[in-house]
C-alpha cells in the first residue's frame, strides 16, 4: 500500500491518503517510512474486518474515529488531502544517520545480560548461551569466511536496508547453543532473510539434504520431527533469532499475525532420511539439481500442516487419503508431503509410484476441491482471484463454474514435494500446503 | 601462658589460611555468586540504514471541484470492498462539489498497476483515496 501511495505522490505529484487497519497504519507511518519509503505518507485507520460484514457495520465506520488522528474518519479523509504540509513531511535528501551499533555491549553480569537480550528482543524468551568473544572466535573457525564478510543488505521485512555480517550470525549461533560445525547450515539459513512473515498464520519449514546431516548428527529418523537432536533444535531456534535479530521482526511493531504459528518454534527443522529412501525415489536436493554429494539447505513456506493422525490402512491406499486431505489445504496450488520411509516403501512396492514425481502427477490429476470451497480461502482469493478476472486461466475457468464444481486444484505436479522422514515405527505421514524454491548451497558457507 | 597463645594463634591462621582458600573456591564453583561477575559479551544487533527522505506533494486547497479517485487496492481479490463503495456515498451525499470516481486495482492487492496510475494522472485525478488493507 505504502508502495502504490509512494508511487502517486513522488511521481504523479497526487495528493494521496491510505486507509488501512492499525496494523498496516503502524507499519506504513513507522518502520516501513524511516528505513523504506522515505516518504510521511498520511493514513486513516479504519477498523477491521472490511469484508463480510453488514452494510449498517460498514457505516459505523465510516461515522466512527479515525485510529490515527482521533478525529471523525471521514474528516480525517479530507484533511490528509487538504491540510497543508508540515515541516517534517517537506524534508528531503539524506537523514542523519544514527550513530551504529557497537561491536561489544557494556560489560554486566549474566542475569542482567540475560534479561538485556531478552528486553532487546534478541532472545525466544528463552535463556541463550552469551556471546562472549572467544566462544564467538571458536563459532568463526566452522567457516571460512572472513568475520567481516556482508551477506546481505535488503535483510529487513519488506527488504530494507539491515546490512549484516559473518561475525553477526557467528554470535547469534553462540546464542542459540550451536557448535561451529553448524555454522555452515546457518550461515546458508542467514542468506534465506527475509523470510516470509504474514498476518494471517504462516510458517517456514528449513529441510537439510546430503551429507552434512551426518556429520553434524541430525535426526532424520525416529522421532525426526520433535525436539530429539541437538542439531535440529538449535537451528531451528538460531532461524528464529536470525527473524528477529537479523531481520528486525517484532511483532506489533514490524510484523502483526494475529495468532502466529506454533511451528515457529523450531521452524520445522528437519533432514530427509536419505539412507531409507525406497529405490528410485531421490532427495529433494536431487530432484531440484543438486548432486546427492551436495549438502543443501531449502527453504519451505506455507500454512497447513495436517497430521494423518493413523497408520497406513489395509482397506484404504495412503494416496487416496493423502488425495482427500488436500482439501483442507490452503490452495496455493503447491503441497508438501512428510512421510515415514515405511509409507514410501508402501507407495512404491504395493501402489506402483516408482518415483516421488509419478505421486506428484497422481495427486496433481487426482486432487479436487469445490470451486467454492477453493475460493473461500482467502490466501486463494486475493492472490488466484485477480489472476483469473485478467482471463489466466486456470483460474478464469474455476471462477465460472458453481461452486459445488470440483476442480482439480494442484494443477502443477512439480509444486508437489515429497520428503521421506521418519523411523519407520508408524506408517505415518503429514501433508502440507508448503512450497519451496531452489535449496541453497551449504558448502558455500563451509 | 605464651605457648598456649603461640598455639591459639598458630591455630587461627592455619583457620585463617583454610578459610581464604575455601571461600573462593567456593565462589567458583557457585553459579550464583559468579552471576556477578562483569561479562563482556558482543552485540548481536544490526544497524538498519535510514531510507533517504522523499517530500510529500502539496495537498490541495480545497476538494471542491476536484475529482478524486477511490482506488480498491483489491485485498480480497474478488470484486473490492464495499467499505470503499460507502466512502464515495458518502462523498455524493455531504460534498457533492467533488466528483469521485472509484476503480478496482488490477493484479492482487500487492501487484503493482502502473497503468492505473498513469490514467489517473491522465485523466486529471486531484487526489486519491487507496483502500484498504490488512
Amino acid at each position: 500500500m505504502s508502495r502504490f501511495a509512494g508511487t502517486l505522490e513522488k511521481q504523479y505529484g497526487i495528493p494521496t491518503v491510505s486507509l488501512s487497519n492499525e496494523n498496516i497504519v503502524s507499519f506504513g507511518i513507522g518502520a516501513h517510512f524511516k528505513y523504506s519509503t522515505g516518504m510521511p505518507l498520511r493514513f486513516v485507520g479504519v477498523p477491521y474486518p472490511f469484508t463480510g460484514i453488514q452494510k449498517e457495520m460498514l457505516q459505523s465506520y465510516l461515522e466512527g474515529k479515525d485510529r490515527v488522528s482521533g478525529k471523525p474518519l471521514m474528516q480525517a479523509i479530507v484533511d490528509c488531502l487538504t491540510k497543508p504540509l508540515t515541516a517534517e513531511e517537506k524534508k528531503s535528501g539524506n537523514p542523519a544517520e544514527a550513530a551504529g551499533e557497537p561491536r561489544y555491549l557494556p560489560a554486566d553480569t549474566e542475569d542482567n545480560l540475560q534479561r538485556l537480550f531478552k528486553d532487546r528482543g534478541w532472545t525466544d524468551f528463552n535463556p541463550i548461551i552469551l556471546p562472549t568473544e572467544e566462544r564467538v572466535a571458536a563459532m568463526l573457525k566452522g567457516t571460512s569466511h572472513k568475520p567481516n564478510e556482508l551477506i546481505k543488505k535488503e535483510s529487513g521485512t519488506f527488504g530494507t536496508n539491515r546490512p549484516f555480517t559473518v561475525e553477526k550470525i557467528a554470535i547469534i549461533a553462540v546464542m542459540a547453543g550451536a557448535k561451529p560445525e553448524y555454522f555452515p547450515v546457518i550461515l546458508a539459513l542467514s542468506s534465506q532473510v527475509p523470510y516470509m512473515d504474514s498476518t494471517t498464520s504462516n510458517a517456514c519449514m528449513v529441510l537439510i539434504n546430503g551429507p552434512i546431516r551426518k556429520q553434524i548428527k541430525m535426526n532424520s529418523g525416529e522421532g525426526a520431527l520433535g525436539p530429539t537432536a541437538e542439531a535440529n533444535s538449535v537451528i531451528g531456534r538460531a532461524m528464529t533469532l536470525i527473524h528477529s535479530i537479523i531481520q528486525g521482526y517484532q511483532e506489533g511493531v514490524s510484523g502483526f499475525s494475529s495468532l502466529s504459528s506454533p511451528l515457529r518454534y523450531n521452524n520445522v527443522t528437519i533432514a530427509e532420511n536419505e539412507e531409507s529412501l525406497p529405490e528410485g525415489w531421490k532427495p529433494v536436493h536431487v530432484q531440484m539439481g543438486y548432486k546427492p554429494e551436495d549438502s543443501v539447505l531449502s527453504m519451505f513456506s506455507g500454512w497447513n500442516f495436517v497430521n494423518c493422525s493413523g497408520s497406513v490402512v489395509e482397506h484404504y491406499a495412503p494416496q487416496l487419503l493423502m488425495r482427500d486431505f488436500t482439501r483442507v489445504l490452503a490452495a496455493t496450488g503447491a503441497a508438501t508431503i512428510l512421510m515415514d520411509p515405511s509409507v514410501a516403501k508402501l507407495l512404491k512396492n504395493t501402489q506402483g509410484f516408482q518415483t516421488k514425481e509419478a505421486l506428484s502427477e497422481w495427486l496433481s490429476k487426482n486432487a479436487e476441491v469445490p470451486a467454492g470451497v477453493y475460493w473461500a480461502n482467502s490466501i486463494v482469493s486475493g492472490m488466484m482471484g485477480p489472476l483469473g478476472k485478467q482471463g489466466l486461466e486456470p483460474y478464469s475457468g474455476w471462477q465460472k463454474v458453481s461452486s459445488d464444481t470440483l476442480i482439480k486444484h494442484l494443477p502443477n505436479p512439480r509444486n508437489i514435494h515429497t520428503i521421506v522422514v521418519g523411523g519407520e515405527t508408524a506408517s505415518v505421514w503429514f501433508i502440507t500446503d508448503f512450497m519451496t524454491g531452489k535449496g541453497v548451497s551449504i558448502d558455500a558457507w563451509k | 601462658m605464651i605457648r598456649r597463645l603461640l598455639l591459639l594463634n598458630v591455630l587461627l591462621a592455619a583457620a585463617a589460611l583454610i578459610l581464604s582458600g575455601v571461600v573462593p573456591l567456593q565462589a567458583q564453583r557457585d553459579p550464583a555468586a559468579s552471576r556477578g561477575k562483569l561479562i563482556t559479551v558482543l552485540n548481536p544487533a544490526v544497524t538498519e540504514k535510514l531510507a533517504v527522505r522523499v517530500p510529500l506533494t502539496p495537498r490541495l486547497a480545497t476538494l471542491e471541484g476536484k475529482t478524486i479517485y477511490i482506488v480498491d487496492m483489491n485485498y480480497e481479490g474478488m470484486e473490492g470492498t464495499p467499505v470503499l463503495g460507502e466512502v464515495q456515498r458518502w462523498f455524493a451525499k455531504n460534498m457533492p462539489g467533488v466528483k469521485t470516481i472509484l476503480k478496482l486495482k488490477g493484479g492482487s492487492y500487492v501487484a503493482d498497476d502502473p497503468a492505473l496510475w498513469k490514467e489517473i494522472a491522465t485523466n486529471k485525478g486531484n487526489g486519491v483515496i487507496l483502500g484498504v488493507a490488512g
